[in-house]
């Protein structure tokens, strides 16, 4: 049995002609069988408790990477497999997944293609995309076996389960695929006028920023710095607070990929 | 392995960072950047003409353009571009050099570094 699970953000009428092509869509195709949608008065913790009770057997989000994480965080542990709707801006996981528009993920829905992917977990947490820290310097520990220092004085520390994106120099197709059981730390630097980037451009003969470095870990410990609590993004939306262990997670997910999937 | 053809890489350690401490992969990897404790890869390395080292080295193949404080024991090929300074004892099947790359250090090729191998995991 699919249920479609409404983010808040979509009870705004702009949204009305698209929600109603969906639902159209799923009609058409076949795949309609339950709608509920999250409210100022129902959490979706309760929402999809309700769908799992009532013998839900997919669990479709629809809205952005927020619902994505949202819901993936109440799933993890159940015999269900997760589907995406995209809607809106932010739809990164989406897109990495083959989901470029909300129709053709109905079709995508339909045709059903599951994949066993990894998931991130931090502290007591999931994530399925990646965290980010904007900091000055940091110390990761990884693997319980070597430190990484970050000498630059601003930097983007992004641990990622997915792609980054096409705006890195990153050719290797090793790199970022959600089921090898890794995840990938890349460092960007972010100060154009240091030292290290003078050296390395005369070294070089030329002014290209300096290039990333990217690890492969399974395990990130990051403390504290100078008693200061910092704080990391998760899945591009939530905000928490160092001291955090991250690592990839035990537990996987099924998910319905599209054709045009990166990995 | 020459500089030229190394493309699948699993690990960069670029010129923005340092690594201490027990470092293993199983892929190639590229260092750019500050190393020290012990490094070990079952494949090849590249060591860039800034990179600083203080550490043991274990590879499957290497090319060094930069500095090396600390012993290189590669299975097989051995590069020193010109610009590699390597203060440490060195160990490899094949060892080529460029002129003007320096080795403080003794080296052991071909037989005598029989017993060269990747230590596994």
């Amino acid at each position: 049995m699919y249920y479609y699970i409404y983010d808040q953000f979509l009870s705004h009428k702009k949204y009305d002609k698209i929600i109603a092509q969906i639902e159209g869509k799923i009609t058409d195709l076949g795949i309609k069988d339950r709608i509920i949608k999250m409210s100022i008065l129902k959490s979706v913790k309760e929402l999809v408790m309700d769908a799992l009770r009532k013998g839900a057997t997919t669990i479709v989000a629809v809205g952005n990477d927020q619902t994505v994480n949202k819901v993936v965080n109440l799933i993890v542990a159940e015999p269900v497999v997760f589907g995406i709707i995209p809607i809106g801006d932010n739809n990164s996981i989406a897109k990495f997944l083959g989901i470029n528009n909300p129709l053709s993920a109905c079709e995508i829905i339909s045709a059903r293609k599951v994949e066993t992917i990894n998931l991130g977990e931090v502290n007591s947490e999931y994530f399925i995309n990646s965290i980010k820290i904007h900091d000055h310097k940091l110390t990761l520990e990884c693997n319980d076996r070597f430190k990484i220092t970050t000498l630059s004085k601003k930097n983007l520390i992004s641990i990622y389960n997915f792609s980054p994106g096409t705006d890195m120099n990153l050719k290797s197709k090793k790199f970022f695929n959600p089921q090898d059981n890794f995840l990938e730390v890349v460092v960007e630097p972010k100060d154009e006028k240091t030292l290290n980037n003078f050296i390395y451009s005369l070294l070089k003969k030329e002014k290209n920023k300096l290039p990333e470095s990217v690890f492969r870990v399974k395990k990130i410990s990051i403390k504290n710095t100078e008693q200061k609590s910092g704080s990391v993004v998760v899945d591009d939306f939530k905000v928490m607070k160092t001291p955090l262990n991250i690592r990839v997670s035990d537990k996987k997910l099924k998910i319905i990929v599209g054709k045009e999937r990166h990995f | 392995m020459s500089k030229e053809n190394f493309k699948e890489v699993e690990t960069i350690i670029g010129p923005t960072v340092k690594v201490e401490g027990d470092f293993k992969a199983d892929g190639n990897v590229i260092i750019e950047g500050q190393i020290s404790g012990t490094f070990k890869t079952k494949k090849g390395l590249r060591v860039g003409e800034g990179a600083l080292i203080k550490a043991t080295i274990e590879a499957e193949n290497a090319w060094v353009g930069g500095q090396v404080e600390g012993n290189l024991i590669i299975k097989n090929h051995l590069e020193l571009s010109s610009n590699a300074r390597v203060k440490g004892d060195i160990e490899a099947q094949i060892l080529t050099m460029e002129t003007g790359a320096q080795i403080n250090g003794t080296v052991k090729m071909g037989e005598n570094a029989d017993n060269v191998k990747i230590i596994e995991e």
